[in-house]
């Protein structure tokens, strides 16, 4: 049973909003009565009127929320906290009451207002110190990568780095912050500007602020240096934020891309650079997969539809060792799942392995790889929505990329129908396939009932009672399942 | 100046202006409990009511000199409290989808409506009929709620725990009072059809148990 709620932007029956602006008491004499004669004289009225009464008499019955008993205390500690400086003490009167001592305290007062100024003035001076420094904080992670500006230069002229960035930023590889509060304004407003940030972005500036602190002397000095060498540039904002960007980049690229990047020779170091580029591409379609719809109907459903076609045209020409096993499949476990039996066969690939996108062993099924033009089919069955929000944020149109990304969302769409489906962590498509042959023949003369029993976790890791047949087929080596 | 001379808490935001922190805690204590109330509800999540209800008396610490008292206060900070429960909701979006990249998949907990929906079944017809009572019916209103758009709970909270006219709503949500009026009239639609299976199978309202 399921419930639509009426979203904000919906039709509404105007007797509706008219009985509930005349249970609001919202209407007007000559509307009221209006309201109050249709309700006389019409049932249906008078029984929507009372079941809206209904509903809104049982919001009494919303569960009491009591605060903490200390949270007027902890409030007004935060709200202290957040205070960077103390407020000016109300002035009192210094005068003593006794005459005798004005001069020796006078002469005392003097001379500690000297020393007092003194301290405010280096404390002052030191505040200010701190103001500033806090815009290279910042930035410390900008700055902290050193000064090879024209890496930074060639990045960001590169036609692919903003689409790159993006699309690394839309699946959460890249998570870099961007915003810089404290550096874009002038030192005299900067208290103001810290004062007005939020508890969270404080919070982090806080924790660069102490990073800064910590800074060995060789490294601080490294850091001042490249700020104020950045900060002559002619487009210093442009080149922290691609240094900002490149920072947290770098970490995902393995060493040696890293290191091809440094050179400084332009043309090997704009090969570096795409080759990096296309290096993140392929590694953020991997994880693509995950921006695909939750609800299968919107984006999975049209992707398998269009496998099963792809698998279905491949199924009249497998060779007769794919045939046999392809036959295994669809007796022991359905006709579909010899179909994404052949569609993950279709979809691997060696270079597109990973631990987390593992998938299943081929089992012996060979049939020709799905080709791009194949992949794009996909795309022509995708709703608008989808196109429009996910699928274009990570591709932006361009044709090589939506076929990774394609091949991804493939990927993961036959991931979620296999492996989620599952009672396991491995699938039972994926223990049968690793079967050897004489195995496969014995278990696909058992009953269906059997089949799935001799499938299950416990039998293949061998902790449940013998099999019948006697054959207990553990992974040579044993050892736990994959988690 | 007209809600200065009315309205107390005004004339408290205005001792808070001029750094009175005896004004500031007497307004925290008087609207502590509401505010929790209506994070509980409209805030992303509800281990969170507090922290909501704590940023909100920082936010408006730290506008109080800028505080000009052209509402009642509590339409100043109602309309404060809509902002920061939809940025939370906003930066916990955002934190989600980062973090569920490599979560590992599990089947959702089932939204308001979905346990609605559930235990609703108990309540149609086709089980036997009985009293929903006391925690379990505060469960049912409370999965209700919840089940509404954000914008419908706010109208609602205002409108059914604040006693706010529409005008009133309208000037704390930065809304026209025909949005109001139109969102308020489909939170109690949808409340009503959420609810209805435990009316159709005759589960007493609150005033008939007693």
């Amino acid at each position: 049973m399921s419930v639509d709620t009426i979203s904000d932007d919906r039709p509404l029956d105007p007797d509706d909003e008219l009985l509930v602006a005349y249970l609001d008491g919202e209407l007007d004499g000559e509307e009221r009565s209006s309201v109050e004669q249709r309700l006389m004289d019409d049932n249906e009225l008078r029984s929507r009127l009372r079941a809206l009464q209904t509903g809104w008499d049982w919001l009494d019955d919303l569960p009491e929320v009591e605060p903490s008993e200390k949270l007027v205390e902890s409030t007004l500690e935060l709200v202290v906290a957040d205070l960077d400086k103390p407020e000016a003490k109300p002035g009192k009167s210094w005068m003593p009451a006794a005459k005798w001592p004005i001069a020796i305290a006078t002469a005392c007062v003097l001379s500690a207002s000297v020393v007092w100024a003194g301290i405010s003035l280096t404390r002052e001076r030191a505040y200010k110190n701190q103001l500033r420094d806090l815009e290279i904080a910042e930035n410390l992670d900008a700055y902290a990568i050193g000064g090879n500006l024209q890496l930074m230069r060639a990045l960001a002229s590169n036609p692919n780095w903003d689409e790159m960035v993006a699309s690394a930023r839309a699946v959460g590889n890249l998570q870099v912050d961007l915003d810089t509060s404290v550096a874009k304004v002038p030192l005299r407003e900067r208290e103001d500007a810290i004062r007005e940030m939020s508890v969270e972005s404080r919070t982090q500036l806080a924790s660069r602020w102490d990073r800064f602190k910590r800074l060995s002397e060789k490294d601080l000095q490294r850091v001042l240096q490249t700020a104020a060498e950045v900060a002559v540039q002619p487009d210093p904002d442009s080149l922290i934020k691609t240094m900002q960007t490149y920072s947290v980049w770098q970490e995902i690229l393995p060493r040696d891309l890293r290191e091809d990047l440094q050179t400084d020779d332009v043309i090997a170091r704009k090969k570096a650079i795409n080759k990096a580029i296309e290096f993140t591409k392929t590694e953020v379609s991997r994880r693509s997969g995950n921006m695909l719809p939750e609800d299968p109907h919107v984006a999975m459903e049209p992707i398998l539809f269009v496998l099963k076609r792809l698998a279905n045209q491949r199924m009249p020409y497998l060779d007769e060792s794919t045939r046999k096993i392809v036959d295994g499949v669809a007796d022991a476990m359905g006709e579909e799942m010899a179909q994404f039996a052949v569609v993950r066969s279709m979809l691997s690939r060696d270079d597109w392995r990973s631990d987390r996108f593992r998938r299943g062993p081929s089992g012996g099924i060979h049939v020709p790889p799905v080709s791009d033009d194949e992949l794009l089919q996909i795309k022509l069955m995708l709703p608008d929505e989808v196109l429009d929000n996910q699928f274009f944020e990570l591709t932006f149109g361009d044709p090589q990329y939506e076929a990774l990304v394609l091949r991804a969302w493939a990927d993961e769409a036959i991931r979620r129908k296999i492996y989620d489906q599952g009672e396991s962590d491995e699938s039972r498509l994926d223990r049968y396939l690793e079967l050897e042959p004489s195995e496969r023949e014995r278990i696909d003369l058992l009953s269906p009932k059997d089949i799935l029993r001799e499938l299950s976790p416990s039998r293949r890791w061998g902790d449940g009672p013998p099999s019948p047949g006697g054959g207990g087929y553990r992974r040579s080596g044993g050892g736990p399942p994959r988690r | 100046m007209r809600y200065q001379q009315s309205d107390p808490d005004v004339r408290l935001m205005l001792r808070v202006k001029e750094d009175d922190a005896g004004a500031f805690e007497e307004l925290v204590r008087r609207y502590q409990a509401r505010l929790v109330r209506l994070m509980h509800t409209i805030g992303p999540r509800r281990d969170m009511a507090e922290d909501l209800a704590q940023e909100t008396f920082l936010r408006v610490y730290r506008a109080r000199k800028r505080y000009e008292p052209g509402a009642k206060f509590s339409t100043w900070l109602f309309t404060i409290a809509g902002n920061v429960a939809r940025n939370a909701a906003r930066t916990l979006g955002r934190r989600r989808e980062v973090n569920e990249v490599d979560a590992p998949r599990k089947s959702d907990a089932p939204s308001g409506l979905q346990t609605i929906s559930a235990t609703a079944l108990d309540a149609s017809g086709m089980m036997p009929t009985r009293l929903v009572e006391g925690t379990e019916r505060a469960e049912i209103v409370r999965a209700a709620v919840e089940s509404l758009g954000e914008r419908q709970k706010m109208a609602l909270m205002l409108s059914r725990f604040e006693n706010m006219s529409y005008i009133e709503i309208a000037e704390a949500m930065e809304l026209s009072t025909k949005a109001v009026k139109s969102l308020l009239s489909r939170a109690r639609v949808n409340l009503k059809e959420v609810l209805q299976p435990y009316i159709d199978a005759g589960v007493l309202p609150k005033e008939s148990d007693e």
